[in-house]
């Protein structure tokens, strides 16, 4: 049989069912002649049910595979998220703040046509940050505001948006929107063995309770357990803990103090002297964890500055402990099976790049799908390497957050501002930043996964040191600047008149659904 | 600011509701309610919008009487020159609303910030003896039912929605002196997904009634012509007619 028509997804948190639904849309499960999507997952094995921050990408999905917003924001007890702030990165606690945005919208601040980085760094804005003079939704985030109102259709914004949701009920959302609306299969067994043809393409996977499963083609959502990936292929796995430090995180929810306290609109990334503490509100509690280097603060150490961090509500609250594989595997697609999720790989949650790696995955997967065993290898190797360059440069920009800050307070910092620490290309980048800086010409492919308004955000949020005057006369276009950045305060102005608080708009939209129109 | 009450013999007893033939407590107004019985009426006069209630993102239907907020083009003359008074409009400051306590039960309340609430001039609320008056008991039964329509329309509007029927649009008034007003924010109906309708749809519309109302809402974007119109007849207008 070299024809290919039967999907098997084996494993059903984020990834598997993200997987299944894409998939079963856009290769029209629900057709005679589309390809079936079947997914089977362990009754056993849990998810892992920690992954809360998403990217505005995952929003153009759920609409494409046909979820109802309000429903979803509702049983997912999901909020908007408009970006990240990251505390205490520049130069540690002391008595200036030291915070920065890295908001989804540029709407002003389109660089690749007109930056307002160089005009910003020749003083344009005086003493004002670089988020707060060029990003309207840096405003409305220290507001508090929402990027859109109840009237606003759903999957549309004012600004650009993400969410923050419970990964647990995401899981079983997606599930049932895969089984009752895309013609999904859904079958609960442990994967006992996988068998391979002469070729090594598997044929079928053995399970505990169900027989034998065939199918043609195979997703690894199995987390880390890997099970085809490595189990069968060995798909070889890059570590990259000699760049990235942090391989544990604890991780506790915390009730609000009161039913209608304020929601934060982004994630809020605090560093620590050995990691840094996410804060992420949903409607009904907040998440918060520490991610930290096991190679310089104790677990015990690491639960201590999380429940500081979280405060007396959190005191009695069982904290959760978790391990870190870090890395990524430069074959994620091997024979007739592709790894998507924790099996595919993992740098750490400072920018929340795993569901979006998982997204941008099993979108190209539908888009590229072979229904025929001949044409594997070219959709194969494109995968790949498009894959391997979205991680690489995945891991650089995380470690940009941690290679330019000032702090030297703990071993941790000095050893993660190492160059030694630094991949070659980020140097390379870097040494250029200083005389220059980014452009739309520092990114050469399309599918990036970070693009120039999220470099210059952290580049200058750190306070950067990129020197201009050599070459002031190059930047000519003041008054052009001058519009534009006026142009973000007014902007900002209408716009925090106008819009509801987070809070607000999340009960607003329990209340009554969000129209599609 | 509105501040309806339920009616109470002994809080209103002395209280009667002034007639005002300008209707002026509408004279700001851009949009104005309607419910599924009144489309027919309204429809001849006004273009029939649905807007989305700022509050809740909820589609209410209306009659759009200005060509921007705060305004009624209608609102300058006694009984608005003929043209449909909406049921809401008319019998303000009385209203008929669900009770805090239990939603299923209505109670009669009047706006007592109203001007029209007074104890000097008017029809009396209750009688000396505290029962409701001849005229109130008329209204209350008239009150209890356009309650119940506002229900249907509510419906209505859902089954419009479910079968897709209700899109965005732009309204253009070209006013006498050729200026050209676009007016958005506003919805109608669809016109092509309404000719597209399966058999089984369209039927569906015949028997829950709905057939003429949707049509009605169609057509009525053609009254843009009479909002042009009475930015013409507004300064043509004699002392007469005219409302402060």
């Amino acid at each position: 049989m070299s024809a290919i028509n039967r999907i098997l997804v084996v494993g059903g948190g984020t990834a598997g069912w993200l997987s299944a639904a894409v998939l079963a849309k856009e290769l029209n499960a629900n057709e005679p002649g589309g390809v079936s999507v079947t997914l089977v997952e362990s009754p056993d094995v849990p998810i892992l049910g920690v992954g809360e921050g998403t990217w505005p990408t995952l929003r153009a999905t759920l609409s494409r595979i046909g979820v109802d917003e309000g429903e979803f924001m509702r049983e997912c007890e999901a909020t908007f998220k408009q970006g990240g702030e990251f505390v205490n990165w520049v130069s540690g606690p002391g008595v200036k703040k030291d915070s920065y945005y890295h908001p989804f919208s540029v709407v002003f601040n389109q660089s690749y046509e007109f930056s307002l980085a160089p005009y910003w760094l020749l003083g344009e804005s005086g003493d004002l940050p670089y988020d707060r003079s060029v990003s309207v939704q840096s405003l409305l985030c220290d507001a508090g505001v929402a990027p859109k109102k109840i009237t606003t259709p759903a999957f549309v914004g004012l600004q650009e948006y993400a969410y923050h949701l419970n990964a647990n009920k995401f899981a079983d959302f997606l599930r049932r929107h895969c089984v009752e609306k895309l013609n999904v299969k859904h079958l609960v067994a442990n994967v006992t063995r996988v068998d391979q043809d002469e070729s090594d393409w598997i044929t079928v996977v053995n399970t505990d309770r169900l027989g034998e499963l065939e199918a043609d083609f195979f997703i690894d959502c199995s987390g880390s357990r890997s099970l085809i990936i490595e189990g069968v292929f060995a798909s070889p796995w890059r570590d990259i803990r000699d760049i990235i430090f942090n391989d544990r995180a604890v991780a506790l929810q915390v009730p609000y103090e009161t039913a209608d306290a304020p929601i934060a609109t982004h994630t809020i990334a605090t560093a620590h002297g050995s990691g840094w503490t996410w804060d992420i509100g949903l409607q009904h509690r907040r998440g918060v964890g520490h991610v930290y280097s096991s190679d310089y603060i104790s677990d015990d150490e690491a639960e201590s500055v999380l429940r500081d961090y979280a405060g007396p509500q959190a005191r009695d609250i069982p904290a959760r402990r978790l391990a870190m594989r870090l890395g990524y595997r430069e074959q994620g697609w091997c024979g007739n099976c592709v790894a998507i999720g924790m099996s595919a790989g993992f740098v750490e949650p400072l920018e929340a790049s795993a569901i979006f790696l998982s997204d941008a995955a099993v979108r190209m997967l539908a888009d590229q799908f072979p229904r025929h065993r001949d044409s594997v290898a070219p959709a194969r190797n494109k995968f790949n390497r498009l894959m391997a360059m979205r991680w690489a440069r995945s891991v650089e920009f995380i470690k940009l957050h941690y290679c330019i800050s000032r702090r030297r307070d703990t071993p941790y910092w000095i050893d993660n501002c190492d160059f030694a620490s630094v991949p070659e290309p980020l140097i390379e980048r870097l040494e250029h930043w200083r005389m220059h800086p980014p452009s739309k010409f520092d990114f050469e492919s399309a599918f990036e996964p970070f693009v120039l308004d999220s470099y210059l955000f952290v580049l200058y949020g750190m306070q950067f040191p990129t020197q201009l005057h050599h070459n002031r006369s190059a930047y000519g276009r003041n008054q052009l600047a001058r519009e534009r950045l006026q142009a973000v305060a007014e902007s900002a102005r209408k716009l925090l008149h106008e819009l509801p608080t987070q809070r607000t708009l999340v009960d607003r939209i329990c209340r009554y659904g969000m129209s599609s129109i | 600011m509105t501040n309806y009450q339920a009616l109470n013999s002994r809080r209103h007893a002395s209280i009667k509701i002034a007639k005002d033939p300008c209707y002026s407590h509408a004279g700001s107004r851009q949009l104005l309610p309607i419910s599924i019985d009144e489309v027919a009426l309204a429809s001849a006069h006004y273009p029939i919008v649905f807007v989305k209630h700022p509050d809740t993102g909820r589609f209410v239907m209306a009659a759009l009487v200005g060509l921007q907020s705060g305004e009624n083009l209608f609102g300058g003359s006694v009984g608005w020159g003929g043209a449909y008074i909406p049921f809401e409009v008319r019998n303000y400051p009385l209203m008929a609303l669900a009770s805090e306590h239990d939603a299923e039960q209505l109670v009669v309340c009047v706006d007592e910030d109203s001007e029209l609430s007074g104890s000097e001039q008017g029809q009396a609320l209750f009688t000396e003896e505290g029962d409701p008056s001849a005229w109130l008991n008329q209204l209350i039964s008239a009150l209890t039912q356009h309650h119940q329509r506002r229900r249907q329309t509510e419906q209505a509007i859902e089954q419009m929605l479910a079968l897709d029927l209700l899109t965005a649009r732009t309204l253009t008034v070209q006013s006498e002196g050729g200026q050209e007003h676009a007016l958005s924010g506003f919805y109608g109906i669809d016109e092509q997904k309404l000719n597209q309708l399966g058999s089984a749809d369209f039927v569906a519309l015949r028997d829950k009634g709905l057939l003429a109302v949707v049509y009605a809402i169609l057509l009525s974007s053609l009254q843009v012509a009479s909002l042009a119109r009475q930015i013409s007849n507004k300064a043509a207008q004699g002392a007469d007619n005219v409302c402060n």
